[in-house]
């Protein structure tokens, strides 16, 4: 075998070092003594997690959780994998009790009780804040860190994970390299879990690197997707990064169209006006543009004093940001910014069972890799399911891990795939970045992301199948770091037709999926997740029917019904 | 977007190397400046160059930057005082970083390495009197230079009095053999008689052109024939180039130093070798030699963040993920960050934030992406 | 044998590299400091860099330098007016280093070597408007970045000033259309025969909707400056653009045996002069503002007007012209200054001082004035019509279009547009690629002290070789031996010597002794070589 080649070898490998991945680390040590956690991005950093402001969903004592689990069956138009969430929930306190027991604090009130905020309207979820205020991501990684370290967790940085090996039907382990330097790697391990998040398209809302997530590597393995039709679309200024409009809606801030009306409230929204999900805003968004009343603006002039005192950044990010937008003569709480959508994270994930693992045998799935989410989103519950899934996940994992032998190694075949990834290095080709803004442009068209038509689906899955096979294989890497870069953005162009043939799937309009000609739910089918495999090395799709029988809530109201667009 | 680094403010600490997440950041540690520890270091090892090669992860080049000075890591790393990790800039803000462990981790890469024959490239012969550390050193990059090295040794093994220590000796066979593998001869048992009158004809016989005696302390007030002594009765040498008095004739370790360290010891072999090459070549033995070193000045910490040093194993050794982890809190005193990738930014201002020096600045206006907004999606290029 | 080369008294001049035999030296010429010839580079091109590679033969290496700031060397290397030679330390000695005509060498060398086609990289295409100098240096570099460019020209073929402004005897278009192909060879599509703006055959929506991500404009200061009032309109009156665009065509201005005068005293009214003579004119008058010392026109311009037998009428100021039958009639009065205390244009004159002349064709070399006026409603422009741009970046008032050229600065030099072209790529690869616009840009750099002269020998200037007056160039270029040669009279200034070979010395003091800065020290021992009594068997 080349020599070149670094061997490392553990018991549970997991693939993604933020809080879904260092909370299955953290657990899987009950089980086992040797757990290894790989991060593409710098050593330790965190991944989204300490970007978060810490909120977290979770039923203090005495709320109940059968009108919590109403709330999302609700919110989610009835596709809700109920037994998934209730257990979530259910066991959220325990996970908030654990970070408590970590060192970390949640904000009270003057009366001692926790400070929450309501969720989107609806009548019971509530997250539970992080004081102080902006710390409570960073404080979270930096206790989960510490908790690591007593454990002995080992962690490596800057590591791309190309692909997963496998020993017969089970997984054995996984290869890479390191992003700064391509030095490859292989990691022989009893059990993987993916930690990585399921992807995106780089849209930067701020800090992010979400790109490829898992994608390549749970297909290529044999695991299957669901809910890859869902994406998260949020709107944001035109040319900079603002944080926070889920609170500044409440606060009286209105999206305005070119004749200054409340579009959501006057029309498409006249319940509860634009403070829902995004997603919804942004439909409107695209629907007024189309009928010429774009531009349109995120007016605050309706908030009062005291809000806009209480809204103004104070520190970090956010305040640099706005003393130099202020430097360029922009006023974010005086100005009238134009606002556009911006599609930034799928919201699919791998299909697991409730202990996080897939169809392949010594696989798990964690966190935003796992399929939870419908395209809508209420705050708090990403560190939320996060710390569930990866705390009874890591136990799972390690509990199989420590029942097994070390599955035998392919290298033959494990070498073959460095040698195929590490052949771009030190070439010329198409860059990344390149490919990276064409396969956005493929989606973001409105079309193809937020009112959905087959016939414009249809084209851009001819587009990114063009792309794949006239782009791709031409690109190259002069350097380890923009090899890391094309493995994403291969990924991405992966994202995106899992993305389009699974919206091609569902038709009908459901949750954050909105199909211009199937504009209404279909009723005449039992709600469905739409499930995407490789067979025979292409993607395709089925449908799964949700086991109604065997869920508490059946649905007879839903979120979507109270919106109206045409 | 990233805007710009403010080079006079900048102290190379690498943070935004550190904090990226998209990986736009590198650090260019030339500087004619050395780091603190460098300064403190016997062998003058580049430990920002090498710190920095760890934290990218390259390590093969972190273990070529350290044996261009330090032949045999795998030893030093173990024997070493670290006079380095005292005026370490870390030390004023939790605790120095492991440079020892750091060395002795790569010293163990060193260690497999299998290496192959040098290219021949000069036809005169060198000999080394004692296979000792200092005469290995000798040997070792008088080989690397492409030269015929044969070390004549009076024990049974290599390795001097380092022999007595059960881990350095098998350390050293496994140098020694390395030695041989890159070409060099080795013969063992075989004692030359420094003071008989006639070993230096017995030398040149044998077509030696230049003579490195590392025969250690047991020559001390003998005088080998036709070489001066110093005060303390040691073969007396140039500082720098070990020279004897005779212009073909060299002296290293115990053989010409009082008091020497195992460290300068290999130090010794290995500006004995540059000279003895100079010479070889016709040049003058200290070409190249004279190289002035100023030191950066010690940072300031304020600002930082702590990060307490990797667990080392019993035998304080440290793990391939324990080494990256310490190489990355090595704050690389006196380089510069410079915009490596700058259109992976996302304008997310961690790097602006973390900067201790106020040294980043970063534009709030972000790049433009395709917009959702712009048109519907007419199929075929666009 | 060499010991010590101390690099604090080095200036560089490579005497000690030039001088030895055993080629112990070489120098380094990557240093912080600007040449003199350098910092005079409207282009940026590290001429110590390049006369240094072309000292040692690395022809290859050479061009490749020269390339990085300059596209097309056969051109500038005819038609730059060379700014760089003027500050040129020899220039202090005895004569500048002929860096034009080694660049022209270099160039003519270049053309001989095939295209090498550049990979792409990129696949957002865009898109050039304009293939003059500007233009066409703008579609390199993004060429050989690795970017689909497509150039759109409004005249039947690309080139711009290079085929229309400049006389085919001063830049053959030979010269000029083999630089066509091999951008041709590197991928760049023209489309000629387009006009690009609002009101043209394409918009610059209409671009944006091909799906170019980014647009150069180049359109240039192509409009000649008419003569005022009628003058203006009189047949036989021509600005000089159009007489020598038309000098290309296949109808010239018929000027066999007429007498010809010429209004300006700029290079393009030289020009125009001299292709008059070339032609047949039976007399050529060439009338300035400008007194002769301060004609704008290069020194060899003005040398090779003499040459042809024009007359050259320095100060004077057109008052009148009248049409009669046998021809016009011109009359000028004396100018006493040109520019005000200010640097503005402000001519003032003495009417009592005339001067009478006729002819049968007038060209008026008076200047161009930038057509930007299709630009108008969509970009920013300045007062004098000029596409406004950022000094730095070239970015205009739209987003993803920037300017370079005649069209931003007002007419200036090929060399000058060359460089605007290369920024204005630069910019658009950042802006496609998602940088900043301001990073990575040349930034200021100080220039080197000047060379203390004591000690450097004095050497003749090598020239390119004068031609007849019937030739269809006016002078030929180097050949390889005569481009070396004068190469070795550049004094690389600013760089530092080293001492690379050091046991080739055989301790002979050569280069000490001719190193005008002292700086080299030469250790009187000489090596140890095998010795004859030695070989004999007895002792040393």
């Amino acid at each position: 075998m080349n020599a070149n080649i670094t061997v490392l070898s553990t018991d549970v490998l997991i693939i993604g070092g933020g809080s879904a991945g260092m909370w299955t680390a953290k657990m899987a040590r009950r089980h086992v003594d040797d757990v290894l956690i790989v991060d593409k991005g710098p050593l330790d950093w965190g991944g989204l997690c300490s970007m978060s402001d810490g909120n977290f969903i979770v039923p203090h004592e005495g709320e109940n959780l059968m009108d919590w689990l109403d709330d999302i069956v609700y919110y989610y138009d009835g596709l809700c994998d109920q037994k998934e969430t209730l257990a979530t929930l259910a066991k959220a306190r325990e996970r908030f009790r654990d970070y408590e027991a970590m060192g970390h604090t949640f904000a009270r009130n003057p009366d001692g009780s926790y400070h929450t905020a309501p969720q989107r309207g609806l009548p019971h979820i509530k997250a539970t804040t992080s004081a102080p205020l902006g710390k409570g991501g960073q404080n979270m990684r930096r206790e989960l860190l510490t908790a690591l370290k007593a454990l002995n967790v080992r962690r490596m940085g800057n590591v791309m994970i190309t692909r997963l090996i496998k020993d017969g039907d089970a997984v054995s382990g996984a290869v890479g390299f390191f992003t700064r330097s391509g030095l490859p790697l292989i990691i022989r391990a009893r059990a993987v879990v993916l930690a990585t998040g399921i992807g995106g398209w780089k849209t930067s809302y701020h800090q992010n690197s979400i790109s490829s997530g898992c994608v390549e590597l749970a297909l290529t393995a044999g695991a299957k997707l669901r809910s890859m039709e869902f994406a998260g679309i949020w709107n944001t200024p035109e040319r900079f990064a603002w944080t926070g409009q889920s609170v500044l809606l409440p606060l009286g801030a209105r999206f305005l169209n070119s004749r200054g009306e409340d579009f959501m409230l006057n029309h498409y929204s006249p319940i509860i006006g634009s403070k829902t999900d995004t997603l919804y805003n942004v439909r409107a968004m695209v629907l007024e543009t189309r009928a010429g009343r774009g531009p349109i603006t995120f007016d605050v002039s309706r908030i009062p004093p005291e809000g806009i005192a209480s809204r103004r950044p104070e520190a970090g990010w956010m305040k640099l940001n706005d003393t130099k937008l202020k430097a360029k003569g922009i006023d974010f709480f005086t100005d009238t910014q134009v606002w556009v959508p911006q599609i930034q994270t799928s919201q699919g994930g791998v299909q697991t069972d409730s202990e996080g693992a897939t169809c392949v045998p010594g696989l798990y799935a964690v966190g935003t890799a796992q399929s939870h989410l419908v395209g809508v989103y209420f705050g708090g519950f990403s560190l939320c399911q996060a710390a569930t899934s990866g705390h009874d996940t890591g136990l799972a994992a390690g509990a199989y891990a420590s029942s097994k032998e070390m599955p035998a190694f392919d290298f033959g075949f494990a070498e073959k795939c460095l040698d195929d990834e590490l052949a771009h290095l030190g070439r010329q080709g198409i860059m990344p970045k390149d490919m990276d803004v064409t396969v956005l442009e493929v989606v973001t068209a409105s079309d193809v992301s937020i009112l959905k038509s087959a016939g414009a689906l249809s084209r851009a899955l001819d587009r990114i199948t063009e792309i794949r096979a006239e782009l791709i294989p031409y690109m190259a890497a002069p350097d380890s770091h923009y090899l890391g870069k094309l493995i994403e953005s291969r990924g991405m162009a992966t994202l995106t037709e899992a993305y389009i043939r699974s919206s091609l799937a569902r038709t009908e309009s459901r949750a954050g999926h909105f199909r211009e000609d199937f504009p209404l739910r279909d009723e005449s089918t039992p709600p469905y997740w739409v499930v995407l495999s490789m067979e025979d090395g292409k993607m395709k799709t089925h449908r799964e029917y949700l086991p109604m029988d065997e869920y508490p809530i059946k649905p007879t109201r839903f979120y979507m019904d109270q919106f109206n667009w045409s | 977007m990233i805007s710009s680094i403010d080079e006079e403010k900048c102290t190379g600490c690498g943070s935004c190397v550190k904090t990226c997440a998209l990986d736009v950041f590198r650090l260019d540690t030339r500087n004619e400046k050395i780091a603190p520890c460098m300064a403190a270091c016997p062998a003058r090892n580049d430990l920002r160059e090498i710190h920095y090669l760890l934290q990218q992860s390259r390590l093969d080049e972190a273990l070529d930057c350290l044996k261009l000075t330090m032949p045999f890591p795998a030893l030093a790393g173990r024997l070493c005082r670290r006079p380095c990790e005292r005026p370490c800039s870390r030390h004023a803000l939790d605790e120095s970083v492991n440079i020892g462990g750091i060395e002795t981790f790569l010293g163990d890469r060193d260690l497999a390495r299998a290496l192959s024959p040098v290219p021949r490239r000069h036809i005169f012969k060198a000999a080394v009197i004692g296979a000792g550390i200092a005469g290995l050193s000798a040997a070792w990059y008088l080989t690397k230079s492409g030269f015929p090295v044969t070390v004549f040794e009076a024990g049974e093994k290599a390795g001097g009095h380092l022999r007595s220590d059960s881990v350095c000796a098998s350390i050293i066979d496994i140098y020694a053999a390395q030695l041989q593998a890159m070409g060099a001869e080795l013969r063992l048992e075989c004692r030359f008689p420094l003071t008989g009158p006639s070993w230096r004809e017995e030398l040149e016989d044998l077509d030696f052109r230049a003579i490195v005696i590392a025969a250690g302390s047991e020559l001390k007030g003998k005088t080998p024939c036709g070489l001066e002594l110093s005060d303390s009765g040691r073969i007396k040498v140039d500082p720098h180039t070990f020279q004897s008095s005779v212009r073909t004739v060299f002296a290293v370790g115990d053989a010409a130093l009082d008091n020497a360290s195992d460290v300068l010891s290999m130090v010794s072999g290995r500006r004995a070798a540059q000279a003895v090459g100079n010479i070889l070549q016709g040049a003058n033995a200290d070409m190249g030699m004279h190289v002035r070193l100023h030191t950066v000045a010690s940072r300031d910490v304020s600002g930082m963040e702590q990060r307490s040093p990797h667990p080392a194993g019993s035998d304080g050794s440290l793990t391939l993920e324990g080494t990256l982890e310490e190489s990355l809190r090595c704050l690389t005193c006196g380089s510069r960050a410079y915009i490596a990738y700058p259109e992976d930014c996302m304008t997310c201002f961690a790097c602006e934030t973390h900067c201790p020096a106020g040294a980043i600045d970063v534009d709030p206006f972000k790049e433009f992406h395709p917009r959702h907004l712009d048109r519907r999606f007419i199929g075929g290029r666009k | 044998m060499i010991s010590h080369l101390d690099q604090t008294k080095c200036s560089g001049c490579g005497t000690c590299f030039k001088t030895c035999p055993l080629d112990v030296y070489r120098l380094d010429t990557d240093q912080p400091e600007l040449s003199p010839c350098m910092d005079a580079c409207p282009a940026g091109t590290d001429i110590r860099k390049v006369n240094y590679l072309l000292q040692q033969a690395r022809f290859e290496e050479a061009l490749e330098c020269l390339h990085e700031t300059m596209p097309f060397p056969a051109v500038t290397g005819r038609v730059c007016p060379h700014p760089c030679e003027k500050e040129c330390t020899r220039h202090r000695l005895d004569e500048s280093v002929n860096i034009n005509a080694v660049e022209q060498f270099l160039g003519d060398l270049d053309l001989d070597t095939p295209a090498r086609v550049p990979v792409r990289r990129h696949v957002f295409p865009v898109a050039v408007v304009g293939s003059g100098p500007a233009g066409l240096s703008a579609a390199w570099y993004l060429a050989v970045a690795g970017y689909p460019v497509t150039v759109f020209e409004a005249r039947r073929e690309p080139g711009g000033m290079l085929r229309y402004g400049i006389p085919a005897y001063r830049l053959p278009s030979s010269v000029l259309d083999a630089y066509i192909e091999r951008m041709k060879t590197m991928g760049v599509t023209f489309t000629c025969g387009v006009t690009v703006g609002e009101h043209a055959s394409v918009s610059l929506h209409e671009l944006k909707r091909r799906g170019f991500h980014a647009v150069i404009l180049a359109p240039g200061a192509s409009r000649g400056r008419t003569l005022p009032g009628k003058a203006g309109s009189m047949s036989g009156v021509y600005s000089a653009l159009s007489f020598l665009a038309e000098a290309r065509s296949e109808q010239p201005v018929s000027v066999e045996g007429k007498t010809v005068l010429v209004i300006g005293g700029g290079s393009v009214a030289a020009d125009a002069a001299i292709t008059a003579a070339r032609s047949g004119a039976e007399k050529v008058h060439l009338v300035c503002l400008e007194q002769r010392e301060a004609m704008p026109a290069m020194p060899e311009d003005i040398r090779d007007a003499e040459k042809y037998g024009i007359s050259i009428h320095a100060g004077w100021g057109l008052d009148a012209m009248e049409e009669h039958t046998t021809g016009k009639a011109l009359r000028f009065k004396a100018c006493t200054s040109v520019f005000d205390d200010d640097g503005r244009f402000h001519p003032e004159f003495d009417e009592e001082n005339t001067l009478e002349l006729e002819a049968d064709i007038v060209v008026a070399a008076i200047g161009q004035v930038v057509d930007a006026g299709d630009f108008s409603s969509e970009l920013a422009l300045s007062p004098r019509g000029c596409i406004v741009a950022d000094e730095h970046t070239f970015a205009t008032s739209m987003e993803h279009v920037f300017a370079a050229g005649d069209a931003v600065t007002g007419p200036a030099t090929v060399v000058r547009a060359i460089r605007a072209g290369r920024e204005a790529a630069v910019s658009v690869h950042h802006d496609i690629i998602g940088m900043h616009l301001n990073l990575n840009r040349e930034g200021h750099r100080e220039v080197v002290a000047p060379m203390p002269l004591e000690g450097l020998e004095h050497q003749r200037r090598v020239n390119r070789k004068e031609l007849p007056a019937d030739a269809p160039i006016m002078r030929e270029g180097l050949d390889m031996e005569q481009a070396m040669t004068e190469v070795q009279r550049c004094l690389t200034c600013g760089s530092r010597a080293r001492i690379a070979y050091g046991d080739e010395c055989m301790t002979c003091f050569f280069c000490e002794l001719r190193c005008p800065a002292g700086a080299i020290d030469v250790h009187p021992y000489k090596e140890v070589l095998p010795r004859t009594l030695e070989m004999m068997g007895g002792s040393d």
